[in-house]
């Protein structure tokens, strides 16, 4: 394809990836009656960037599996309350009464029924709010596992709008569920429950810089929280092994290469914080309040990318605090990585998009009626031509073409 | 269509303008009266060269031939003076542009439009005595035809800033501005017919 001439030096991959199988590939999102969305069906790639104006919806397609991830976890009644409440999570210009999250991908062989082949899924979630506004039920929640192959359902789990559950294809007793309790809460069979981790493994990033500048208890984790600010722990948990620590140090100074080293330091005995070691200093250490946003955000997106089990990472902005050249580093890592788990990225920059496929970059708009809308400027004959002209995506989107 | 709603075609009509008032006036009046979306994209962008302008529009000109895409050209007459604008001056500001975008007059012509003399002439235009007055404007003929930058600026008796042009905005009026503006009269039918 044309304008492909810039990525060239994507195509020589920095060695050293780690190599972790990906149990669960998000296919496609599609959403109806959810904040800015009224109808929205978003197919993902490997590697998804999304850009577009400020507004105009891109948090929001985020929001939508962070939604899934909280109701997981607290339940949709609290969930929703926390993403904008009953009339703030809807489309207010919406005729629709509904709201309804369906995600379709595929599972590795062996996870969660089949041993030997991927198997499909697809999983819907319906909720609506009651007349006094102030509460939700869900209307409808579906789960089903399909062969790829011979495209039979293997397993489908059915909640209706009373809350029972049913199983097809498999042997097990009905259930009564709460009204506004999902089944993903209580995963009482094996597919429920693997597809449930899958769910909670999706890996969302929105650093804050000042959090992870401050000292954090000490605890062994290799989760990276959402904000970043427990960085410290998951890094001393990486660099206690001397192999990751080799190549977690790699990155770093692929990216960073003033860094010769990364460890952690004790503070009041209980708590630690983040040391770099640089290479104009061979003993003094810069503690992370001292250390610069970048240095600081850059660690962070290395842990995410490549140190994490997500099987997606979804990293909100990456671009802030890092200098242009280095983004096309953070691009060359994510794209060596992207066998091994897929990333949605949000963002604004151009010197991001810049080391993006064109096939990557998904654009998110809002029509007439402020409804969210998504595109993709490389399907787009007149993006063509621009592109086949020597103009780039970044430089359509700087000068307001897209 | 791979992975989308996309509910009309990313790209339907590209707006090329010349500066960032211009883009203003486009967004915030042309299009919503018009019940248009166009990407509205200035040419005179702060310090990019010329030479990015001419590939620009000569992309979107070889789009549009093929059919892609609907492109119009809006730039100011830049006459002297208003009396001064007509057939021969008008061919001249288009060899003008042709000779800065490096593209034949015939492959443009159907879709260029002059602000006469200048975009800020439009902006006076929608705006009646009372409003004029209401702004902070010195007196001034309701006819603005002859109107340049710099004598909108004289009349102003203010910063010519963005809340300027946002105020004269809340207050426009198509109808006054096409009786008080012959080139705003004349885009408005020429956009109408290009568009139907």
């Amino acid at each position: 394809m044309a304008g492909l001439k810039v990525f060239k030096h994507l195509s020589k991959p920095i060695p050293m990836s780690i190599a972790t199988p990906r149990p669960f590939v998000l296919k496609s999102i599609r959403v109806s009656n959810y904040k800015s969305i009224d109808e929205l069906h978003l197919d993902l790639e490997k590697v998804n960037v999304l850009i577009g104006r400020n507004a105009s919806g891109k948090s929001n397609i985020v929001d939508v599996l962070k939604f899934l991830k909280d109701t997981i976890q607290e339940g949709i009644q609290p969930t929703v309350m926390r993403h904008g409440g009953t009339l703030g999570i809807q489309n207010i210009l919406s005729t629709k009464k509904k709201t309804t999250i369906h995600l379709s991908g595929t599972f590795a062989p062996g996870f969660p029924i089949d041993a030997t082949q991927s198997m499909g899924f697809h999983y819907e979630l319906n909720f609506m709010a009651l007349k006094t506004k102030k509460t939700v039920r869900i209307t409808k929640e579906l789960l089903k596992f399909i062969d790829h192959t011979t495209k039979e359902i293997k397993v489908e789990f059915i909640r209706n709008s009373t809350g029972k559950i049913r199983a097809k294809r498999k042997k097990i007793p009905s259930m009564q569920l709460p009204q506004n309790v999902s089944f993903l809460q209580v995963p009482f069979d094996t597919p429920l429950l693997m597809f449930r981790q899958a769910i909670e493994d999706i890996a969302i990033f929105n650093f804050n810089i000042q959090w992870m500048k401050e000292g954090i208890p000490i605890e062994s984790t290799i989760d990276l929280e959402e904000d970043g600010s427990n960085l410290a722990s998951v890094v001393s948990s990486i660099i206690k092994d001397d192999k990751s620590k080799r190549r977690f140090l790699h990155y770093v100074n692929y990216i960073l290469g003033f860094v010769t080293d990364v460890s952690t330091q004790n503070i009041l005995g209980s708590s630690h914080i983040l040391a770099v070691k640089e290479k104009y200093s061979k003993e003094y250490l810069v503690t992370a309040p001292a250390l610069s946003e970048g240095t600081l955000h850059i660690i962070g997106i290395i842990v995410a990318i490549k140190f994490q089990s997500a099987s997606l990472v979804i990293l909100e902005e990456p671009e802030r605090y890092i200098h242009p050249s280095i983004l096309k580093k953070i691009m060359a890592i994510i794209y060596e990585e992207q066998d091994n788990r897929q990333f949605l990225i949000t963002t604004h920059s151009p010197e991001l998009i810049e080391n993006t496929f064109p096939d990557n970059v998904i654009l998110v708009d809002r029509d007439k009626k402020g409804r969210t809308t998504i595109h993709h400027p490389a399907n787009d004959q007149t993006v063509i031509q621009f592109i086949e002209d020597g103009f780039t995506l970044a430089e359509l989107m700087v000068d307001n073409t897209l | 269509m791979k992975g989308g709603n996309a509910i009309r075609p990313l790209l339907q009509l590209l707006f090329y303008v010349e500066g960032d008032i211009d883009q203003l006036f486009v967004e915030k009046i042309i299009a919503p009266q018009m019940n248009i979306e166009p990407r509205v994209i200035p040419l005179k962008a702060n310090f990019k060269s010329g030479k990015l302008a001419s590939r620009k529009i000569r992309s979107a000109l070889e789009s549009k031939r093929k059919g892609y895409v609907d492109l119009i050209i809006l730039i100011d007459s830049d006459a002297d003076n208003y009396g001064k604008w007509n057939e021969e001056t008008k061919k001249q500001r288009i060899n003008q542009f042709s000779k800065e975008m490096g593209i034949k007059p015939n492959q443009f012509q159907d879709c260029i439009s002059f602000a006469v003399i200048e975009i800020e002439s439009w902006y006076l235009a929608g705006l009646d005595m009372n409003d004029r007055k209401k702004l902070g404007f010195k007196k001034s003929t309701p006819i603005t035809d002859h109107i340049s930058k710099q004598q909108f600026q004289s009349i102003c008796n203010k910063k010519t800033d963005i809340p300027l042009y946002s105020e004269i905005i809340k207050h426009y009026n198509i109808q006054e501005a096409r009786k008080n503006n012959a080139s705003f009269d004349q885009f408005m039918n020429q956009i109408k017919d290009y568009l139907s």
